[in-house]
């Protein structure tokens, strides 16, 4: 469903993605993770389409994604990490103008929305401007918008950026409920025991370059540590955690 | 009809509709949501930017209509409104509504939508016809209602004005299209925009410098017996090619009007077929990749210039920091506080353009006032510019760090009145004494008109700061307010500084005692008024917010 061969990216004479070649069948929940400046958000800005690869390959939903950019946009739903969506617009003026991009008849839009705001909690808000929501609401709409068009492949950068504990826990179990749908599922997250607890498979990528795949206790196991937050710190950190929040306690103490 | 039409040329209608209907809300609506916020239902919201402009325009419309009424000379008039058509859209375009044409924001929020380059950049054209023609609307309105009754019932002269505005409209609205497809294959989106920022300066010059003219020209009745009759050379100027449809409706053309108006005619169609085949490849793409790299920027280490004792700790040194640091690298916010250079310009040129010379105020008050009354215009109008590009930034999110960190939000908003006045009001007004000191016969006169000019211009600061506090680059930027509250600033301003400069000329500069008098109670008053502030901005800071 999801597959890039030796996708490169280069950005002047810096390497952001190199030559990364990966799979994710339909049903999977694959967690992309890699520390900060990794490439993870220009690995997934590439794959929707959003930028152009400097080499390689990469196929979404059986459509090469360069080729044919708006098949595979068509069957694609996206959370970018920056949330950016038009202020002033309210929800359901924004939610009308992304099912109309979708070509969705108005009367099955309009169920649609209506149905996902109320499922996610924000119908009370309907009528308010985005930009007056708050960090949650706003994730949850973008979400909503995302799903809205059935999606056969769904990219998520940070989706649970600003959710509270409970709007978290529906978000999670409703990637595992599409994914036992046969959705793709493509999740880059920092927070560590949601991707274990969630992802079927992880990749995890340092300086563009992907350096291990497995399920979570395949990488604890493989790098001998005793957890994925550890196993990633191994893997990913050149130096210890201990050893950086020691440098920053004696910093502040020193003056 | 129109879905079938967009069928055709491979635009999908549904998605066009979508997107015009989006970038119109958005932009109708720009401004307004800080002004919904905080204030209770009912209240009066203000009007949005683009409205806020076509009621610029129109005005702008009106002072061309003493033209059109002043000259017989249809082809003259003619050619003025269609001059000042050209140049509205050209600065709207470059200045306030650039971004419909090179910002990427729409392309991060919609890349990965299933929508075709061509649907989305015919919408981003379809919103830039919206814009030219509420430009071209307002300016032409007055004056094609003059047209259509000069010499009786004239509907055909009317429509033929209208039409001429429209054309040259569209051709300068696609000059510029053509000009920033072509410049953005060579030189970086955030480049290009600072430098047709910096061309805002340009045309400031241009505008002000042609508006002192015209006034100039229309006092001496200079119009009313102006000769400008279609001839080879008139054809060069492109607005005449545009006349030549008034010209045609009389049924007054010749050979060179035909050829004018069908040359204006297929470069505008010209550059719509070139638009059309560029707008379909690899446009979005290019905006995109331009954008995904960064600019290369020579790096500057950073300066640790002396600061004064009132900015070294505190409130203070947040303030200057922050001021001198969006200065610095905040393209808009330089800009607009830039935008003095060319009115001072323009004035010193017009005080000094019959060769007489700024005369002393000292010596010669009523010439002193008659030659330099313009260049009083700039200088009040400095601190009212000032604050009004202090309020508004793109950045007005970053504002929560004031309400968020112990500082004192009053004491910040006075702290931001003296950064203005230290490192704006004052060197501004040194380097005006330095061409003071050209003209006075004395020194002395010079720094005590100098020190005059410093007292008021820091007690109409204080004034700005007393009605309305707020805190520096905390409200949003919207869209044509530059505009109107430049234009606003000016009447202000000239109210302000001709009552001001004629009674210090005229009534206290003659008498040694009464300068004296009057600095003292300005020094007072400058006291007195900073207590107050101090006191007004105090409580009202107590109740701002963080609103975004």
């Amino acid at each position: 469903m999801i597959r890039t061969v030796a996708l490169t990216k280069m950005y002047e004479n810096r390497r952001a993605v190199d030559h990364l070649s990966i799979d994710v069948e339909p049903g999977e929940i694959l967690g992309f993770l890699g520390p900060n400046g990794a490439g993870k958000s220009t690995t997934v800005k590439m794959l929707t389409g959003m930028l152009t690869p400097s080499s390689g390959e990469a196929y979404v939903a059986g459509f090469d994604v360069f080729k044919e950019p708006l098949r595979v946009k068509e069957r694609i739903g996206y959370i970018p990490e920056s949330g950016a969506m038009y202020e002033s617009l309210t929800p359901m003026e924004y939610l009308d103008f992304v099912s109309s991009l979708y070509h969705l008849k108005p009367d099955v839009a309009v169920a649609r929305f209506n149905d996902l705001i109320e499922i996610f909690g924000i119908a009370q808000y309907r009528d308010q401007r985005i930009s007056e929501l708050s960090k949650g609401t706003r994730q949850k709409l973008l979400i909503a918008s995302a799903l809205i068009h059935r999606p056969e492949v769904l990219f998520l950068d940070e989706p649970l950026n600003g959710l509270d504990t409970n709007a978290a826990l529906v978000v999670k179990e409703l990637l595992r409920k599409l994914a036992s749908q046969g959705k793709t599922i493509f999740f880059c997250s920092h927070i560590l025991e949601v991707v274990e607890r969630i992802c079927t498979r992880i990749v995890i990528i340092d300086k563009g370059q992907q350096i291990i795949t497995g399920t979570a206790g395949q990488i604890v196991h493989d790098t001998d540590a005793s957890n994925l937050e550890e196993a990633f710190s191994k893997l990913t950190g050149v130096r210890t955690a201990e050893d950086l929040s020691d440098d920053v306690i004696s910093a502040l103490d020193r003056v | 009809m129109m879905a079938r039409l967009l069928t055709w040329i491979g635009v999908d209608h549904r998605q066009f509709v979508a997107l015009l209907r989006l970038s119109l809300m958005v932009d109708f609506r720009t401004g307004m949501i800080a002004a919904r916020k905080g204030k209770s239902k009912g209240k009066r919201r203000g009007l949005p930017g683009l409205w806020q402009l076509a009621l610029f325009y129109g005005f702008l419309g009106l002072v061309l209509s003493f033209v059109i009424i002043e000259s017989a000379n249809v082809f003259f008039t003619g050619t003025v409104v269609m001059t000042i058509t050209m140049f509205a859209v050209a600065m709207s375009l470059l200045v306030e509504f650039q971004s419909v044409i090179v910002s990427p924001d729409d392309y991060h929020i919609l890349a990965h939508r299933p929508i075709g380059s061509r649907t989305f950049f015919m919408a981003r054209m379809a919103n830039l016809f919206v814009y030219i023609g509420v430009i071209t609307g307002a300016i032409g309105l007055i004056p094609i209602a003059l047209y259509s009754f000069r010499d009786g019932f004239n509907p055909l002269l009317g429509l033929a004005t209208l039409s001429g505005m429209m054309g040259a409209s569209l051709l300068t609205g696609f000059f510029i299209v053509f000009l920033y497809i072509n410049l953005l294959r060579v030189v970086h989106p955030a480049r290009l925009r600072r430098v047709f920022s910096y061309m805002q300066l340009l045309l400031s010059f241009i505008v002000y410098g042609s508006g002192m003219i015209f006034s100039t020209l229309l006092d001496k009745g200079i119009f009313a017996r102006l000769v400008f009759e279609q001839d080879v050379w008139t054809a060069l100027l492109p607005p005449t090619w545009f006349t030549g449809f008034m010209l045609l409706s009389a049924g007054r053309w010749s050979e060179v009007t035909l050829l004018a108006t069908t040359l204006g005619v297929g470069l505008t169609v010209m550059l719509v077929v070139y638009a059309y085949g560029k707008l379909s490849l690899s446009y979005a793409a290019l905006l995109a990749r331009q954008s995904e790299v960064s600019e290369k920027r020579v790096a500057h280490g950073t300066r640790h210039r002396g600061t004064l004792p009132m900015f070294r700790r505190g409130e203070g040194r947040a303030a200057a920091l922050l001021i001198r640091n969006q200065f610095k690298h905040d393209q808009k916010f330089r800009l607009s506080v830039l935008a003095i250079i060319p009115l001072t310009v323009l004035y010193l040129i017009a005080a000094l353009a019959e060769g007489t010379g700024l005369a002393d105020p000292f010596v010669d008050p009523a010439r002193h006032v008659a030659k330099a009354n313009l260049l009083y215009f700039a200088m009040a109008f400095f601190p009212v510019l000032l604050m009004a590009s202090l309020a508004r930034s793109d950045s007005f999110r970053a504002s929560w760090i004031f309400h968020a960190t112990p500082s004192d939000k009053g004491k910040l908003v006075l702290a931001m009145k003296d950064v203005l006045v230290v490192y704006f009001i004052v060197p501004y007004l040194l380097a005006l004494g330095v061409i003071f000191s050209f003209f006075f016969t004395s020194f002395q006169h010079v720094a005590v008109h100098v020190l005059m000019l410093t007292l008021v211009s820091h007690l109409f600061l204080q004034m700005l700061v007393f009605t309305n506090p707020f805190l520096p680059f905390s409200l949003p930027l919207r869209k044509g307010e530059r505009t109107s509250s430049v234009f606003i600033g000016i009447l202000v301003a000239a109210v302000f500084m001709t009552i001001i400069i004629n009674v210090l000329a005229r009534l206290v500069y003659p008498s040694t005692s009464a300068t004296s008098i009057v600095l003292l109670v300005l020094a007072i008053m400058t006291l007195l008024f900073e207590r107050a502030a101090a006191e007004r901005v105090r409580r009202k800071s107590l109740t701002m917010q963080y609103l975004h």
